[in-house]
């Protein structure tokens, strides 16, 4: 999967051939009329569950809008046909725009809450589709139906059965195409943090509303072109065939097939079609089987078939060993801004975390924030990125203030953080790393699908900077390993050069050296002596104050919410006050580091 | 105008009842049981037998009472119990694919006709300005309020209510003190299976049985939510009344096929404008 690379032009060249095969399967007289039918069918199917997999695969946000889109496609395209133009090409642009309209109508308010609400907004949608079609029923037929929609034309040429036949083949390879590219790629990988964690993605520069807000528009294209697909086909639209039995056709497709898949989504949707659907006996027992199918699956096999597979070669795979020694030699340039935080002040919910905080950390400069369990050391990175909103005070990068930014615009300011749980996603080492990078370098959904060379410039980017932090911190045995899969310490360090990968202004460590054995606290130290030394701002929250000694230009002592004193890590050994407050024993220091 | 209104708070005590029952399991497990509304639908059509069998509405309540619960422990095992400690979308599938079943079994053993549900009680309607009402619609409207009012109080004032929702915050910690979530989370989740068969026989006159109500109840129970706000009891029973006064509203000044996309609309303006609802919580998020 990882370590296997293919040639670039295999893929592509498959991708035709089985087009070219199923586009002249009719012609050899492989298909009879009513198998081409059954075929567009299932491309139908796969289109719309296509769609699905974008937003609840891969973004894992649910939606059942699909009918809906899909039954707006299928209108628009009558009425266009019938009372405008008779063109295909046509009514497959303004269906798809039409989707992407109505996704973002839903999308805007269902994903302010996320969960819950977008599902019922989008089942909502479905429900609605009789009372819309009832209000336009001039234009639609109303519950009659709209009938008498011509057979399509393309740039004026009749396109005819066979014909349809074709431009259907086309559409669903073009499609599936893209598809394919959107899930294999910066933007796919950024969705898969985002489902994974909400939190880590903001602290990558990813707007996680923006994002699914993307993932769900995008999802309604496919259902849409598919509508109008389906109104040439049938010749007649009525609104019983855009209900809730075929999302619920379509979300047991999207499972079975594995809602994360590109290739699982014909299987699911050929299973589907050709079996359950195209019998009439299926019809008294359809919903009763789509229940039991849901129940099922939701308890036993999240991944669906696909996935099922995909799990087995998983376990497969040998079991990874930790990290390197890293190279001693590493150099680092880091060029890092000047952090002020001044008089910030926090409460949750009457109690005092924070009061009047401050301290300053500047380019080539680690700062050390110690004190003892409750101190408010971690509620003031939370400050800082942006996770928390300050009551009051400032939190400024080199004089421009960020405090009051969300997380994600914060994080694209240049400050990149650990967290003393590390959040790594199901993906490999090197991607993880490179994924510090996907707020830095923005390639637009279109140069990502088409993969256009600004697509490909970033990427080589992303591959060049993980390389180099893979290399700086020891990973590059482990690049194409698992990286959830890795021991603690390894998964620490491996944040640490995602975070350095993003090129942070100042960067923010939560006890980074919690866990670690010995060896590994001496690589992270070495590391972020490289950062230090190569420009970077470090704030570092530390428990171990032998590390903190050796590796801090100043010591901020926190307690109870306050700044004690600051200092030198020689000066805040011996300051009276800390001991007591801090180290709660005299002579306390010595001792322990 | 005023009957209309009256109607509308008889049409909204029913979206009320099934919100209350989406947050009882919301408050003490975390669950949303999607085929709540589900129940309701069953109910009614299995009252509608039973009233055909000469069966008294005692018996009818005890029948509703005994189906309720076995069909909520049975969805509570095969559906929910499974899940424990997996994705937030996982009850939200095996729920809603439970509710489906229910309208799977509808259509094959009854049908897809709506039915007339009798009630029990008075039929005579009773004339007030602009129209008339009938009885049943007031008792709906007291109901909902009575069972709206004593579920905010059991969860905010008695010993139980507070225990079945401090273990839905924090197991270990209600572990610790000798609570047991699974046991609570368990009965309340019956309860509310109960909740939604016995208030058919009320709901049904009003709405009449029709298997299209499975989804219809379930959405604007969840566009209740919504409005009150998710996990405010005392939300659902506002908001209920007050989705349902709209509706009215809206039918009696425009036309039929406004009712839900009048609906939609609320829902729609109160995720934009309010997202945590008239009575809901803000929380702060955390790392």
């Amino acid at each position: 999967m990882n370590a296997v690379r293919r040639s670039p032009v295999l893929l592509p060249v498959m991708w035709l051939a089985v087009t070219l095969v199923v586009l002249a399967a009719p012609y050899a007289g492989l298909l009879d009329e009513s198998w081409t039918h059954q075929l567009i069918l299932v491309a139908l199917l796969a289109l719309i569950v296509s769609g699905l997999n974008i937003s609840f695969g891969h973004a894992g946000e649910l939606s059942f809008a699909s009918a809906a889109m899909y039954g707006a496609g299928a209108y628009v395209s009558g009425y266009l046909a019938m009372e405008v133009l008779n063109d295909f090409a046509l009514a497959l642009v303004v269906s798809a725009v039409v989707g992407l309209l109505l996704g973002l109508l839903t999308g805007v308010p269902g994903l302010r809450l996320g969960g819950w609400m977008l599902a019922v907004a989008s089942f909502f949608l479905v429900l609605l589709v009789p009372d819309v079609v009832q209000i336009f029923s001039e234009q639609t037929g109303g519950n009659q139906g709209m009938s008498g929609i011509p057979l399509p034309e393309l740039f004026g040429f009749e396109l005819g059965d066979t014909g349809l036949y074709v431009v259907t083949v086309l559409v669903t390879s073009a499609w599936f195409a893209l598809f394919r590219n959107l899930v294999v790629s910066r933007l796919g990988r950024s969705l898969t943090v985002l489902r994974e964690s909400p939190v880590l993605a903001s602290s990558l520069g990813i707007s996680v509303f923006g994002l699914k807000l993307k993932a769900y528009a995008l999802s309604g294209l496919p259902a849409a072109m598919a509508g109008t697909i389906f109104a040439y086909l049938n010749g007649f639209n009525a609104p019983g065939s855009f209900g809730i039995e075929l999302t619920m056709a379509v979300l047991t497709a999207s499972i079975l097939g594995g809602s994360r898949s590109v290739y699982g989504v014909f299987l699911g949707a050929a299973v589907m079609q050709l079996g359950p659907m195209r019998t009439t006996a299926f019809g008294d027992y359809a919903l009763i089987a789509y229940g039991v199918l849901l129940v099922i699956v939701g308890v036993l096999i999240p991944g669906g078939i696909v996935g099922l597979v995909r799990r087995r070669r998983r376990t497969a795979q040998p079991a990874t060993t930790a990290a390197g020694q890293a190279e001693a030699t590493a150099r680092l340039t880091m060029p890092g801004r000047r952090l002020e935080v001044s008089g910030v002040s926090k409460d949750f919910g009457g109690v005092r975390a924070l009061t009047g905080a401050g301290f300053v950390a500047g380019p080539g400069e680690v700062v050390a924030l110690i004190g003892p369990n409750g101190s408010g050391k971690t509620t003031l990175l939370n400050l800082i990125s942006g996770f928390y909103r300050v009551d009051a005070g400032t939190v400024r990068l080199d004089g421009v203030t960020v405090s009051g930014r969300p997380a994600a615009a914060v994080a694209r300011a240049g400050v990149r953080r650990t967290f003393q749980t590390p959040l790594i996603p199901g993906m490999s080492v090197r991607e993880v790393v490179a994924s510090g990078r996907f707020s830095l370098d923005r390639a637009g959904i279109v140069a990502t699908v088409l993969r256009l060379p600004r697509y490909r410039r970033a990427l080589r980017r992303d591959r060049a900077a993980a390389d180099e932090m893979l290399a700086a911190a020891g990973l590059s045995g482990v690049a194409a390993h698992r990286a959830d899969a890795l021991p603690l310490g390894t998964r620490r360090v491996v944040e640490l050069a995602r975070a350095l990968a993003g090129e942070p202004a100042v960067l923010l460590l939560d006890e980074a050296a919690s866990g670690l054995d010995e060896k590994e606290v001496a690589a992270l130290a070495a590391l972020v002596r490289a950062v230090r030394d190569g420009g970077g701002t470090v704030v570092l929250v530390e428990h171990d104050f032998g590390l903190v000694r050796s590796l801090a230009d100043r010591v901020v002592v926190l307690s109870q919410g306050q700044v004690v004193t600051e200092g030198t890590p020689a000066e805040i050994a011996v300051h009276p006050e800390v001991l007591q407050h801090y180290l709660g024993a005299p002579g306390g220091v010595e001792a322990r580091a | 105008m005023f009957a209309s209104i009256v109607s509308g708070m008889a049409l909204g005590a029913v979206y009320a009842l099934v919100a209350v029952g989406y947050n009882l399991t919301w408050l003490t497990g975390k669950a949303i049981n999607f085929a709540q509304a589900g129940f309701a639908v069953a109910g009614m059509f299995l009252a509608v037998w039973c009233y055909g069998q000469g069966l008294s509405p005692v018996a009818v309540f005890a029948i509703l009472v005994a189906a309720g619960g076995l069909v909520a422990t049975v969805e509570y095992v095969v559906a929910l119990r499974p899940l424990r400690g997996r994705g937030e979308h996982a009850e939200l599938i095996t729920t809603l694919g439970f509710s489906t079943i229910i309208q799977g079994v509808i259509l094959l053993f009854v049908s897809d006709d709506a039915l007339r549900v009798p009630f029990f009680g008075p039929e005579q309607l009773i004339d007030v300005p602009g129209g008339r009402i009938a009885p049943v619609e007031l008792v709906l409207v007291a109901v909902a309020v009575v069972v709206g009012l004593g579920a905010h109080l059991w969860a905010t004032r008695t010993r139980s209510g507070l225990a079945a929702l401090a273990q839905s915050e924090d197991r270990d910690a209600a572990l610790v003190l000798g609570i047991r979530p699974e046991r609570i989370s368990f009965v309340v989740f019956v309860v509310s299976g109960v909740l939604g068969s016995v208030m058919a026989p009320l709901a049904g006159p009003k709405t009449f049985a029709a298997v299209a109500l499975v989804s219809l109840l379930a959405i604007k129970g969840f566009v209740v939510l919504a409005l009150g706000g998710v996990g405010s009891l005392l939300g659902a029973l506002v908001g209920g009344l007050a989705i349902g006064v709209v509706e009215a509203v809206v039918v009696r000044l425009t036309d039929a096929a406004f009712q839900n996309i009048a609906v939609f609309g609320i829902f729609i303006v109160t995720l934009l404008v309010r997202p945590r609802g008239l009575f809901g919580e803000r929380k702060e998020r955390y790392v």
